[in-house]
């Protein structure tokens, strides 16, 4: 009741009073796909940074005796038709086919393990820094509990997609910054001042338009030092690619800006005495920060696939550095894919972040400008 | 036969939008003669435009024709417009071909990826049935020729932007006037232009009226056009029409409250005034979810109590001069309130 | 002669513009070589007396919101002087480099058409009116707050409303939120750029009114440029009358609706609706269309269109001149001819 009260209290008069950003979550929060991306993404994140403790072991641990193993069931009804509010998983045993000779798991019904939440178990840094060793849930030693299976080395594919999540998201958050300021910086320059500033810019952007990207990287990953570690190699390459990768934004914020430059209200203010930078700073960045978010928004999905991509192709990341592409490369052969199947679970996850980025870029666009 | 080629009786037209419900007209009534023009004036928001479009059946989603007549008499059997859907064969027949109509933005209403000359073909092919490329061009082309187009030939295959803003709407008018409609709804079509060029367009819609004995709906906000233009006028305010009458008793003597301060707010020419204008005080409000009022009464200077308790009903003052406000009594014991 | 311009020409002007141009290069291909030229305002030459409004009048295209820009200098102009005389000061504007030019931008304002894309929407009205004042940096936030509060009042707004944004203002009143702007640093000369306009007609005689006070009130010097003559005539004192970026004629409001000397003048002044049914309006049709401000035609500019041209209106390109005291015309036949003005144009029918 007190929250439909505090709902009919929004009367026209705070609209009237609404800042331009207030305006636009008000508009972003009637776009239900967008919040339900946003909602995605947030948990994608949290997940992700605090993987160690969601995780149910660590990511380097191997169990020979569970190779490639599919992933483990979760029961809440047991053989006998008892049901237990915590879940529980059964105790497995290796089979082997007598004919194929290939090895496969069973559940042994006999053996029941329940779910164990906030139990001790791997310890771990949580973020490098805190230790700890509690994890969220799974079952502690000896016995194993594998929701996405485990890949050929007997490594917990869950802890490794949640560990690989948290690289995956964030590396290209560092290249989509690089193209922001470069493209803001020179898509500024170029708008603002037009002239023979705007046609030298317009020109470099047309050149490194031409270049082709994927030739380029690999081209790079041979350059640089053998003694860098993937990840350094891989911030290296991803800077220079955002060296090249600045004009789509350069682009928008020229347009954007030539639109505004001849607002009547921008006019207002130099007549009323406005330097360059106040009328930059006041009045053009205000009125297209919401557009430039929206484009960095749909930027970041095409750095995840990039990534991907490119450690597919195996000249990203590379082992022992976990990052979802990283882990697509065990599912590269048709054999894999046929018989472990749970091995292409990164892909989906490579799915629904980029489709949540998607979702959410949307609804910013569509809320981006609440005076129309 | 019947006087009237169209009769719009209390015509209601409403946009359902989240935040309310948008009246945008709301009880529109007049009627037009065969060969005459009705001017249709109001400021911006009163739902002028939105009349035009009811008429047509071409209002935009989410509004909708929500009750009311538009009995379109062509001289067989008279037909009432609201009951067709909107995209009925026998709507889309009569669109174009015994209605046409010319919008304000000429430039906005052509389209920029054909000639003009292929928009008129176009059209006539559409109606006339006329799978003869050729005849279709000869009649185009006396169309272009008609409207006075300079150079013809050539513009005939030039695309919209090619042409100035007089020319394009010449071309518009040519386009609407290509099917020999009986009726030409012009939606405030002079407004985008200058003064000279607009004298050139009201002529021409004259002229093509004696000659195509046509009736013309005539939006416009410009009194001093609608002076020129019409024989009738409707003065509509927050989607009612408040006053209708002949142009020279609503100009005479106008009796709306709101008729009155809209001739006296406007500056005459030749009275050069160090007076001060009579402003109407207040702002035009916007019919969203409006009270049940005379939309009017927040501006008016002869507001009465009953003026914000109920709306007033159209009524017939004087012979052929009806005006909707409480300050005029009814007779033979008539009730003057409306819905 | 009239007793205001026997006035006026005792006085000092408060601007005087002369030869003032505004050519836009038309540039083609990739070295950007220049093919032609726009001229937009061509050798423009009047001056505007203290406490007058100057009606500026034309068609689309025909340089007059351009003339006030440059006037401004929001627009640099080509070539030609700007020289303001406030007082006993004389100001070369057009001389005045960047900074010395925002110093002086508090003596003149603008005020817009279009009051919808003039205020920026992300701004409370508070610190729309407030932004003049914050610029000049010479005023405390108090001082600041006294003074919007003032000016909101004056121009017949609500000072509840000073936390509101643009968008919950109609039309009218975001042109009353862009005339209390102008007016923030108390300047001397205002252009209305077609104020008026993009209003409705009841609206539109608030916004004149309340200019027409002002005006008054602070001895404010208008520049109204207008496409609509009957606004101009109302609420101007002399009416400058421009045509394909140059004066073709300028004298005082009634001596140039009733006596026009130029035929451009009278072809305008005919083809004005009045808004009266009983008046029998001649019109004199001008053939073609306005011509080409990038290849202007040959002498006179109106000579394709002028119903009187003669051979030497093709040739040459006829001066501003002054016919008769305070009435300037750049016509040929200036003199020689009498024509209508709306006295004749707008006959009472029978």
């Amino acid at each position: 009741m007190v929250w439909r009260k505090k709902k009919a209290a929004v009367s026209k008069e705070d609209i009237y009073m609404e800042t331009q950003w207030q305006l636009v979550w008000r508009k972003f929060k009637k776009h239900k796909l967008a919040m339900l991306g946003a909602t995605i993404l947030l948990i994608l994140y949290m997940v992700g940074i605090f993987s160690e403790f969601f995780a149910t072991q660590d990511i380097a641990k191997r169990s020979t005796t569970a190779i490639s193993m599919a992933p483990t069931k979760i029961h809440f009804v047991d053989e006998e038709g008892d049901f237990s509010l915590i879940p529980f998983v059964y105790g497995l045993k290796q089979e082997e086919d007598p004919v194929t000779w290939r090895k496969y798991y069973t559940e042994d019904t006999s053996r029941k393990i329940q779910l164990r939440f906030f139990y001790k178990g791997d310890s771990y840094k949580l973020l490098g820094l805190i230790p700890g060793d509690i994890h969220f849930f799974g079952t502690p030693e000896p016995d194993v509990f594998f929701p996405f299976g485990t890949d050929a080395s007997g490594r917990c594919l869950y802890s490794r997609v949640l560990s690989a999540l948290r690289i995956s998201l964030t590396t290209g958050l560092v290249g989509v910054f690089f193209t922001f300021i470069l493209g803001c910086i020179f898509g500024g320059i170029s708008g603002f001042y037009g002239g023979i500033a705007d046609t030298i810019i317009q020109r470099i952007i047309e050149f490194l338009m031409s270049m082709p990207s994927i030739p380029l990287w690999m081209a790079l990953a041979a350059a640089f030092p053998s003694t860098w570690s993937s990840l350094q190699t891989y911030f290296a390459i991803t800077i220079i690619l955002s060296l090249i990768g600045w004009t789509a934004l350069a682009r928008v914020v020229r347009g954007k800006l030539l639109e505004l430059r001849n607002e009547d209200f921008v006019t207002a203010a130099r007549v009323s005495g406005a330097t360059d930078g106040y009328i930059i700073r006041k009045h053009l960045l205000p009125s297209f920060s919401s557009y430039l978010i929206v484009n960095v928004t749909l930027a970041i999905p095409t750095m995840i696939l990039s990534e991907t991509s490119l450690s597919f192709l195996g000249i990203g990341l590379t082992p022992p550095i976990v990052s979802l592409g990283v882990l697509l490369q065990d599912a590269q052969s048709i054999n894999t894919i046929s018989m472990y199947p749970w091995m292409m679970i990164p892909g989906l996850f490579v799915v629904i972040a980029v489709l949540a980025f998607n979702f959410v870029g949307d609804g910013l666009r569509d809320a981006a400008d609440p005076y129309k | 036969m019947n006087d009237y080629i169209l009769e719009v009786k209390n015509l209601q037209t409403w946009f359902k939008l989240d935040t309310g419900t948008l009246k945008a007209v709301d009880d529109v009534t007049f009627s037009l003669r065969r060969n005459e023009t009705i001017g249709i004036i109001g400021e911006s928001g009163c739902g002028k435009s939105v009349t035009a479009h009811s008429i047509l059946r071409t209002v935009q989603n989410p509004g909708k024709v929500l009750g009311g007549q538009i009995i379109y008499n062509n001289g067989n059997q008279p037909v009432d417009l609201v009951k067709y859907a909107p995209d009925s064969r026998a709507m889309r027949r009569l669109r174009g071909k015994d209605i046409s109509m010319i919008f304000q933005e000429p430039m906005a209403s052509l389209s920029p990826v054909y000639t003009i000359g292929a928009q008129m073909v176009e059209a006539v092919a559409v109606h006339q049935d006329k799978k003869d490329k050729k005849a279709a061009k000869e009649l185009c082309m006396e169309m272009l020729n008609a409207v006075g187009m300079p150079n013809p030939e050539q513009k005939f295959n030039a695309y919209p932007h090619q042409l100035s803003g007089g020319q394009c709407q010449r071309a518009m008018i040519a386009l609407a006037m290509v099917n020999k409609p009986k009726i030409l709804i012009a939606d405030e079509p002079t407004t985008a232009l200058d003064v000279t060029v607009q004298a050139q367009i009201t002529d021409l819609m004259k002229h093509f009226q004696k000659e195509y004995h046509m009736s013309i709906i005539y939006i416009t906000h410009d009194m001093g056009v609608i002076a020129e233009m019409a024989d009738s006028i409707a003065v509509m305010y927050l989607g009612r029409v408040v006053e209708y009458g002949s142009a020279r008793s609503i100009f005479k003597n106008p009796l709306h409250p709101y008729t009155r301060g809209l001739l006296k707010s406007m500056p005459v020419l030749g009275r050069k005034s160090a007076e001060r204008l009579n402003a109407i005080d207040g702002n035009v409000p916007v019919p969203l979810d409006p009270p049940a009022e005379c939309g009017f009464c927040s501006r008016c200077t002869e507001r009465m109590p009953e003026c914000a308790n109920c709306i007033p009903r159209l009524l017939e003052v004087e012979p052929e001069h009806l005006v909707r406000c409480f300050r005029y009594k009814a007779q033979k014991g008539e009730n003057n309130v409306g819905k | 002669m009239s007793e205001n311009e026997r006035n006026r020409q005792k006085q000092v002007p408060l601007l005087e513009v002369s030869g003032l141009k505004k050519y836009y290069p038309i540039e083609a291909g990739i070295s950007k070589k220049q093919v032609g030229l726009v001229k937009a305002v061509d050798d423009v030459t009047l001056k505007i007396y203290k406490n007058e409004v100057l009606g500026v009048v034309g068609e689309s295209g025909c340089g007059k919101t351009t003339l006030g820009r440059t006037i401004l200098r929001v627009i640099e102009p080509t070539d030609g002087s700007i020289v303001f005389h406030f007082g006993d000061k004389t100001i070369d504007f057009t001389a005045l480099n960047k900074k010395e030019l925002r110093g002086m931008r508090r003596h003149i304002q603008m005020v817009f058409q279009n009051p919808y894309t003039s205020l920026n929407p992300r701004m409370t009205i508070f610190d729309i009116v407030a932004e003049p004042m914050r610029l000049a940096g010479e005023y405390t936030e108090a001082e600041i707050s006294d003074r919007v509060r003032y000016l909101i009042d004056k121009v017949g707004l609500e000072l509840k409303h000073l936390n509101r944004y643009p968008h919950a203002f109609s039309g009218g009143q975001r042109q009353r939120i862009g005339i209390a702007r102008a007016l923030a640093l108390g300047p001397k000369f205002v252009v209305a750029d077609e104020a008026v306009s993009a209003l409705d007609v009841s609206i539109q005689a608030q916004i004149l009114n309340l200019m027409v006070d002002l005006k008054e009130e602070y001895d404010l010097t208008y520049m109204f440029v207008a496409h609509n003559l009957s606004v101009v005539e109302h609420i101007s004192d002399r009416v400058c009358v421009m045509y394909l970026g140059s004066v073709v004629e300028l004298a005082e409001t009634e001596e140039l609706f009733y006596y026009p000397k130029h035929p451009y003048t009278e072809a305008l002044l005919s083809a004005i609706p009045v808004a009266d049914p009983t008046i029998k309006n001649e019109r004199i049709v001008m053939p073609g269309e306005v011509g080409n401000a990038a290849n202007l035609p040959s002498g006179c500019c109106f000579h394709p269109r002028c119903r009187y041209a003669q051979e030497c209106c093709k040739k040459e390109r006829p001066p501003l001149r002054e016919v008769s005291p305070g009435h300037f015309a750049a016509c040929h036949f200036a003199d020689a001819r009498r024509l209508e003005g709306i006295g004749e144009l707008k006959v009472k029918k029978a």
